[in-house]
């Protein structure tokens, strides 16, 4: 914290230093001329090459020197805009961009000529085109950013139909995923298969698998950063789509005209609506869905200060045995945020965050009666400045305080309850703190480097006992320490720079080194991701884990529009002080689950390959994968590097978009990788009259190969400006491919006395529809 | 406490198999041989009859399960008074005691194998007799119709470092579930547990027995592991072999526990 304070007063002081009097700045809002909602990522472009990317509030700042300019705005999917203007004074110049599909009634998607894919010093950033999103095909019809993401290079799916990614062969619980900068702790509905973000409400999604910017921070293997929309602020509108499985609505308009809106999103699933229908009498009587509800407000005060409050509400629901038996857990976010000018050439943005992540699992029969909860708490305060002293710089500096609460599995029972009795588990407190600066400079014509640090620290904190254990995970001391004790502490300086070489007017070569540390740990043991995944925070005996990236790569444009994209990359990642349970161990209902964790190292190293064509009526990418995650830990098969779980050697997607005519549009996409790590038996032997299986190496064998293909479509079926509809039809798995899930092995009830290995495949051919419609 | 765990299971499945049309398929898959490795099984009870040891060895996966006994194994089995014991092989890769060792709580038991120029040898110590007091069938409401479940009660003496294990039998027919549970989370308070799994099934007029063991630490991790390895249970895992108490590279257990047993017709 004083680490932070002294850090930003540094900053400040620098600024006075920096002003030159021969040049002058226009900065201003990005918007959508339809329906006012800010842009983010809009390249801003004066004649003479300088330039600048709109933030993530739509804000842009270029400063220049005195006299006439021309600016070019640019945005995939939008019409291009040049202005001209002759600076003598700072000026505000507010923009709205045009939808080139609103305007012409036209359907092709044009790109504008832009090399900033090898010119910006981003390596390893996928930005999630919304469009996309809409028109791929979607198990059961539910179009969702996490799935869309899976399709990119260096990023593998946890399995069939799951939400659920692994970066850079990074474990599940090391992505960091941002929703208007709220923490999401379970991104997942129903077990994995659906994300918590309703695409309808999604405005950007932007993934960094390597050199984040230094403002992000905690996670150690990606960043997926997700806005939500803000809500249109010229018109009431009202949107939704009615699908197989679920139905949503959007409402969105103006509290005051270009100045502040209001956007309501809901999504409630009907899965058990569908049970009904079973003969299965256990099926019939099942509740199961989820709803997601986001909502949010933005007001545009001043031409200075603008805020945002959002909210996001979302949760589970099963029950079963005529409500005997019961849980539901989900997600509550909320984000104030403020953005405010403090000149035209200094941004500032202040949010406070509470994020709240929760599950419950509630018995009741006969005279018992108990709930079973756990909950992770945050409390959260980022600031974050942006400073555009001229053209060539860019500096972004900050600090983030967030303080954790921690509740295991705590059981609360009623005074009847014969077979349980209360258990308060001990809560855990930790309070995280960072501060950060980076720059973006533009080092010469051919030369462009991002460079910062970030440095992060983890108090842990009282009150509660605290355990050392050896190396059997017998507890050897108990320290008892008070309410706001300092237990340990962490200190991390998390140094990362990424730089682009230019090597023709098309070509560059990039390169970067980051490193990332992480406080907070998902204790899992499977692949579905299971609600009752425990989080655990950093405490005396689980240390940081800490991941060091370097990675290089080639980047090269080509087409006569600049619309084919080509990029290699390759990157090698260490990964300290990683987690994973010992053989045997006790992961519900322990008390002390620490004593059963093991610590080591893991490295992970691959090669990703994308083509990508983002204009043009047929567009789409190929992207290829090769790759390998280790990990080497004390205790686990005999101490040598083993395959992680979420290994995989070849990944490769194919995704293709066809527009048809004006009112059809074609999608497909396949999917091809090989088999991800796991452990077979090599043996077995009998134990107590039973089979039992023998093995001999952690993750030693492979899943079958994976392959699957979807179809889409959408057909337009009205458009007017009044009202608009739609039919989306996908096709999940056409060719009814029997991927393995998993593979199990039992004795055999065909041939009594042997063993069999049985595959289990959750999806054949799934064909869906769903109908949208706005007005 | 430690069966709310299990309830999960309930709560995995079910909702899996609601939006999955989950297909099996059996298929056939190359598993490289492996060397065979000794598995060894052994026991010492309060009960007044002989002590088993049973030794045989692992066989490939896609052989039948015949698995081959081992003979000829020189098996000796001593407590820390002093009394020791050579013992017979009655059956192939069966050995029993020849002399009545009595098997008594606190007392710390020795089992030595010497067979084809391998030495094994494990300890365990009979933990301390809490008594069972009884057994009941509780209904749960789980599903349609209503599960059966078998819940032995006890009371934990205070003082951690009590383990369990049970075992039920439903007519005569011992059940392969591994039940067992240890007292970290109600030391000192009287346990029901409910022997919960989810392929177990108990109908109105069984007659189901339940045989209590008061185990040792070692013997509840090896369960517990086992368990887990076999993707059973809440702390279903990465499969792994189990860790045991025994010297030298083998498979299996050697346990000494206190028997008790209760049972009831389900009515």
């Amino acid at each position: 914290m004083k680490n932070a304070l002294a850090f930003a007063l540094l900053c400040w002081a620098s600024i006075s230093l920096a002003q030159n009097a021969a040049n002058y700045t226009v900065s201003g809002t990005i918007t959508d001329a339809a329906s006012g909602e800010t842009l983010i990522g809009v390249t801003v472009r004066a004649e003479n090459g300088a330039g600048v990317v709109s933030n993530e509030y739509g804000f842009y700042s270029l400063t220049l020197a005195e006299g006439a300019h021309t600016f070019s705005f640019a945005y995939l999917g939008y019409l291009t805009m040049n202005r001209e203007l002759v600076l003598h004074q700072n000026q505000k110049l507010d923009i709205a961009l045009s939808d080139n599909t609103t305007l012409l009634g036209e359907i092709e998607i044009k790109a504008e000529k832009r090399e900033e894919h090898v010119e910006r010093a981003l390596m390893g950033v996928e930005k999630i085109n919304m469009a996309d999103l809409k028109s791929l095909p979607m198990l059961l019809g539910e179009r969702d950013v996490l799935k869309t993401i899976q399709l990119l290079p260096g990023v593998k799916s946890a399995g069939e139909g799951n939400t659920g990614f692994y970066v850079r062969g990074g474990a599940a619980d090391q992505n960091l995923i941002l929703l208007d900068e709220a923490p999401v702790y379970n991104a997942s509905h129903l077990l994995g298969f659906f994300s918590t973000f309703n695409a309808d409400a999604v405005k950007d999604a932007t993934l960094y698998k390597g050199s984040m910017p230094p403002q992000y921070g905690g996670r150690i293997s990606s960043v997926l950063d997700i806005k939500m929309n803000d809500g249109n602020n010229q018109k009431y509108e009202l949107s939704g789509g009615i699908g197989l499985i679920s139905s949503k609505l959007n409402v969105e308009g103006p509290i005051q005209k270009g100045k502040g809106s209001i956007l309501v999103t809901a999504r409630r699933t009907y899965l058990d609506l569908l049970l009904l229908t079973s003969k299965d009498s256990i099926r019939k009587s099942t509740v199961l869905y989820f709803y997601d509800l986001n909502t949010k407000v933005n007001y545009q005060i001043d031409s200075r200060n603008r805020i945002f409050i959002s909210g996001y509400f979302g949760r589970d629901v099963l029950r079963f045995g005529s409500g005997s038996f019961g849980v539901n857990w989900g997600n509550a976010t909320a984000t104030l945020r403020w953005n405010h000018l403090f000149s035209d050439r200094l941004f500032s943005n202040t949010s406070l965050i509470f994020s709240n992540y929760d599950n419950n699992i509630a018995i009741k029969f006969g005279a018992n009666d108990f709930r079973i909860s756990s909950r992770i708490k945050d409390y959260n305060l980022k600031q974050d400045f942006q400073w555009y002293p001229n053209s060539r710089n860019t500096v972004k500096y900050g600090f983030q305080i967030i303080n954790h609460t921690i509740t295991p599995s705590s059981v609360d029972a009623s005074e009847t309850s014969e077979l349980v009795g209360n258990n308060a588990a001990q809560k855990r407190y930790g309070l995280e703190s960072a501060a950060f600066i980076s720059h973006e400079w533009q080092a010469g014509k051919r030369l462009n480097l991002t460079y910062g640090i970030r440095i992060s620290d983890f108090a842990v904190l009282g009150d509660g006992d605290f355990y050392t254990y050896d190396a059997d995970g017998k507890i050897v001391t108990t320290t008892t320490y008070g309410k706001g004790e300092v237990v340990k502490n962490y200190l991390v300086p998390e140094p990362r720079i990424t730089g682009s070489l230019r090597l023709t007017e098309r070509s560059s070569i990039k390169a970067g080194y980051t490193r990332n540390a992480q406080y907070l740990h998902l204790l899992s043991n499977s692949t579905a991701s299971n609600p009752t995944d425990l989080w655990m925070p950093t405490t005396n005996n689980v240390k940081a884990e800490i991941a060091d990236q370097v990675s290089l790569g080639w980047f090269r444009n080509f087409g006569t529009e600049s619309e084919y994209e080509f990029s290699v990359e390759t990157y090698y990642k260490s990964m300290l002080n990683q987690i994973d349970y010992r053989n045997g161990a006790e992961i519900q209902g322990n008390p002390n689950p620490e004593a059963d964790l093991l610590y080591g190292s893991g490295r992970a190293y691959g090669l990703e390959l994308l083509l990508k064509k983002k204009a043009g009526r047929f567009n789409g990418w190929i992207s290829y994968t090769l790759a390998r995650t280790e990990r080497k830990i004390p205790g686990i098969n005999n101490g040598n590097y083993y395959a992680a779980k979420q290994d995989r050697t070849h990944d490769l997607s194919i995704v293709a978009m066809y527009q048809l005519n004006q009112r059809w549009q074609l999608s497909a996409n396949w999917v091809y990788y090989t088999g991800n790590a796991v452990t077979f038996p090599s043996g077995k032997y009998e134990i107590n009259g039973s089979t039992t299986y023998y093995y001999t190496e952690r993750n030693g064998h492979r899943m079958p190969d994976y392959h699957r293909l979807d179809l889409g479509a959408v057909f337009q079926a009205k458009k007017t400006k009044r009202f608009e509809s739609e039919w989306a039809f996908s096709i999940y798995n056409a060719y009814s491919r029997k991927n393995a899930y998993t593979i199990m092995f039992r004795d055999s009830e065909t041939r009594p006395g042997t063993t069999e290995a049985v595959k289990t495949s959750l999806f054949s051919i799934v064909p869906s529809v769903s109908w949208n419609f706005r007005f | 406490m430690k069966y709310f765990a299990k309830f999960s299971l309930f709560l995995a499945l079910p909702a899996l198999l609601l939006i999955s049309c989950d297909q099996e398929e059996i298929i056939e898959l190359d598993l490289n041989g492996a060397p065979a490795q000794y598995v060894i099984e052994g026991s010492v009870t309060d009960e007044a009859k002989p002590f088993q040891v049973r030794i045989s060895k692992t066989v490939e996966v896609d052989q039948p399960n015949d698995f081959p006994a081992v003979s000829g194994a020189v098996v000796v089995i001593s407590d820390d008074s002093g009394r020791i014991d050579t013992l017979s092989e009655t059956l192939p890769g069966m050995y029993e005691t020849t002399q009545a060792i009595p098997g008594a709580s606190g007392r710390t038991y020795t089992l030595q194998v010497w067979v084809a120029g391998h030495y094994f040898s494990a300890h365990s110590t009979m933990p301390a007799l809490v008594p069972f007091q009884d057994l009941r069938v509780i209904p749960l409401p789980f599903g349609g119709e209503n599960t059966l479940v078998m819940t032995p009660v006890f009371t934990d003496p205070a003082g951690l470092g009590n383990n369990y294990q049970f075992v039920q039998s439903n007519n005569g027919v011992r059940q392969p579930y591994i039940f067992v549970a240890d007292d970290r989370n109600n030391d000192g308070a009287q346990i029901s547990t409910l022997l919960l799994s989810p392929d177990l099934e108990t109908l109105k007029g069984d007659t189901v027995s339940v045989e209590m063991r008061n185990i040792d630490r070692a013997t509840y991790k090896y369960f517990v592991a086992l368990d887990a390895s076999n993707g059973n249970g809440p702390n279903a895992s990465v499969p792994a072999n189990p860790n045991n108490n025994f010297e030298g590279a083998c498979l299996g257990y050697f346990a000494a526990y206190t028997v008790q047993r209760k049972s009831v017709i389900v009515e």
